[in-house]
Parts: structure tokens; sequence; C-alpha cells
């Protein structure tokens, strides 16, 4: 809902370390001033145009069936009905698209020693986390596809899941990715030193910080319309996101 | 009305404004303009809708306050704007509107 007004913010002396700028501006050619933005008239007037806005030429539709559960084994996938639907095209698994997509791994070259497991674009044997891509059905159209996707059947054995942050190192909670060894993605120590000492002269018994998360993910729309070139060509000639 | 909610059928019988419709009658270009100025909209997924809003808020209470658009287009989300701008542009038109009402 509507962020309230923050009437509370006062002149800077309320808050430490916000004096203003006073560099030299003359340099500057941007702060300050108001840019034009000549794509606004067409949004006031309902003439923007989105993902869902595009319909190219012999356009297919894909829809995903997606995991419930945050830690599962995939026993079986039956997907022969969705594959009898009116305009359905194809159903994929996540083994189809790693034969010809390799997974990604997220891992950040100044962060030394962070571990991510390979991320493919759909769950292969394991389903990780609830909302994971297990099956693609594609369509000739949005509606059809989803039609079809109600006759995907998805047989699993749940397996133990790690969903606290709290426990997630404790050496009874399963361990995600055993090819990683552990639970732990990321570790540093700073210590610039006499932090033993201090804390024992103040007597503090230590504290808990909570942070907001620092993986911001968006969750306006995503969409991705593709059209490929010459049937010999599989490059994506136009995308949108 | 949520158009993604509200059926064709469902308004059989009745008058349907759109968006398209009120640019091209020109009745909302002060608002339209007031959203352009104040930089009211980043990606204008919400716009259509926010305009629709508070062209009926213009029409039904052209005596609103800052509280009452803020509560008029609460059930309108934006992602981008933080609401600041697109509620200083209803006031702004509300009070030009009673202004040349007035003279």
């Amino acid at each position: 809902m509507n962020a309230p007004e923050n009437k509370f913010l006062q002149a800077s002396h309320d808050v430490p370390h916000a004096a203003p700028f006073t560099g030299d501006m003359a340099g500057a050619k941007h702060i300050g001033q108001a840019i034009p933005r000549p794509n606004l008239e067409r949004l006031v007037e309902g003439r923007g145009q989105y993902v869902d806005d595009i319909e190219l030429p012999r356009m297919a539709h894909v829809v995903y069936w997606r995991s419930p559960v945050a830690h599962a084994r995939i026993v079986h996938i039956e997907s022969a009905y969705a594959r009898m639907m009116p305009g359905v095209l194809a159903v994929y698994t996540g083994h189809d698209l790693a034969a010809i997509c390799k997974p990604w791994v997220a891992t950040l070259t100044h962060l030394a020693g962070i571990k991510s497991a390979p991320q493919y674009p759909m769950a292969l044997d394991r389903m990780h986390w609830q909302g994971e891509p297990v099956v693609a059905v594609v369509g000739k159209t949005r509606a059809e596809a989803e039609d079809a996707l109600q006759y995907i059947q998805v047989e699993w054995e749940d397996l133990p899941a790690a969903l606290d942050m709290n426990t997630a190192l404790n050496p009874t909670t399963a361990v995600i990715h055993p090819e990683l060894g552990d639970n732990l993605c990321f570790t540093r120590s700073l210590d610039t030193g006499g932090v033993d000492e201090a804390f024992a002269h103040r007597g503090h018994a230590g504290t808990s910080l909570s942070n907001c998360r620092l993986q911001p993910c968006q969750f306006t729309t995503h969409g991705l319309p593709l059209a490929t070139g010459a049937a010999h060509d599989a490059r994506p000639v136009c995308a949108s996101i | 009305v949520r158009g993604c909610l509200t059926l064709a059928v469902q308004a059989d019988g009745r008058h349907v404004d759109t968006i398209e419709g009120l640019s091209e009658t020109g009745e909302i270009k002060d608002l339209q303009a007031a959203f352009i100025r104040h930089n009211a909209l980043q990606c204008g997924f919400c716009t259509s809708g926010m305009l629709m809003a508070a062209s009926e808020l213009l029409t039904q209470q052209p005596n609103a306050n800052r509280e009452q658009v803020r509560e008029w287009i609460s059930g309108n989300y934006c992602r981008c704007t933080g609401y600041q701008a697109i509620v200083d542009a209803v006031c702004e038109v509300l009070e030009a509107r009673r202004q040349g009402a007035s003279a």
C-alpha cells in the first residue's frame, strides 16, 4: 500500500553526516535539472507497450509446473495427457533443457571462497526450492498451455528442507547441495584486533543484527518474447524484457 | 473497476470509459500534463489506472485534500514512484480546477 508520507524527517542537524554537498557544481550539467522524458506522453495515454502486448507471428507461449515444496526428489513426471491437449506444441523437463543449456554458477570473484551449486534452467532430479520450474509446457496460446498444464502429473518424494538461516548450519539440518559439503555459501571474518578485550570491558553479552536481503528480486513482471531468424539460425533477433 | 477482474458481460448496458477514450476527448489533458510535469510515472504500467482513478476523484470530490487523494488511490499500486509525485500531480489539478471554477 502507499508509503506513509514522512513528515518527521527534519533538517540536516537531526541526521548526522548529512551536510549538503558543497563541491564545485559548475561542471554538473544534470544535477538539479528536470530532464524531459519524451516517452511519457504515450504512457499517460494508455499507449505503452509491455511484454504481454507483444504478439509475434506464430508466437508460442510457455508455462511452467513449479515445485510446490522446498526440497524433494522427483520420482516421475507424467506428461502424456498434457501432450494430447489441443494446441500443445511441446513439453520439456529439466533434462531436456540441460542437454542444450549449460548451468549458471553464481559466484563472484571478489568474494573469495564463495560457493554456489550449478543452477539449471529447470529442476533435474531434485526440486531445491518452492517455485522452481520443473516442467515446461509450450502451447499455441497461453490459455491452451495453461489448460494442458493441469494435466501434468509429478510424483515426488519429500526430502528434509533447510528453511531457517539460523539452523541451516546445524549438523542435523539437511545439506541441500551435498557436493558443496554444507549449507554455507560464504563467510568472511573481519578482525581489526581488540574485540575480545572490548567485549570484556564493556560487558556486552552480544547482539543480533537483522538486515534486509541484499539480493533484491523485483516482483514486477518478467517476460521475454523471442523470435528466431532463418530455420538454420537459432539466434534470437528480437528480445525484450 | 479492475479491468482484470471485470468481464465484458458484466458491463452489459453500461457506459465504459477507458484511458484511450479519455485521451481522445481531451477531458483529462490537464491531469496528463500534470503527471508528465511532476514525473509521476516511471514505467507507466500503473499510470492508466492512476489517471482513471484520479479522473473519477476530480469529478466526485473536487474539494479533496491531500489525505483524501491518498486514500482514493490507495487501491492502485505503483512500484516506481513512491506515490509522492502522483499525489502532487493530482493535488495540483484539483487546485487548478477549483481556481478555474471560481474564476
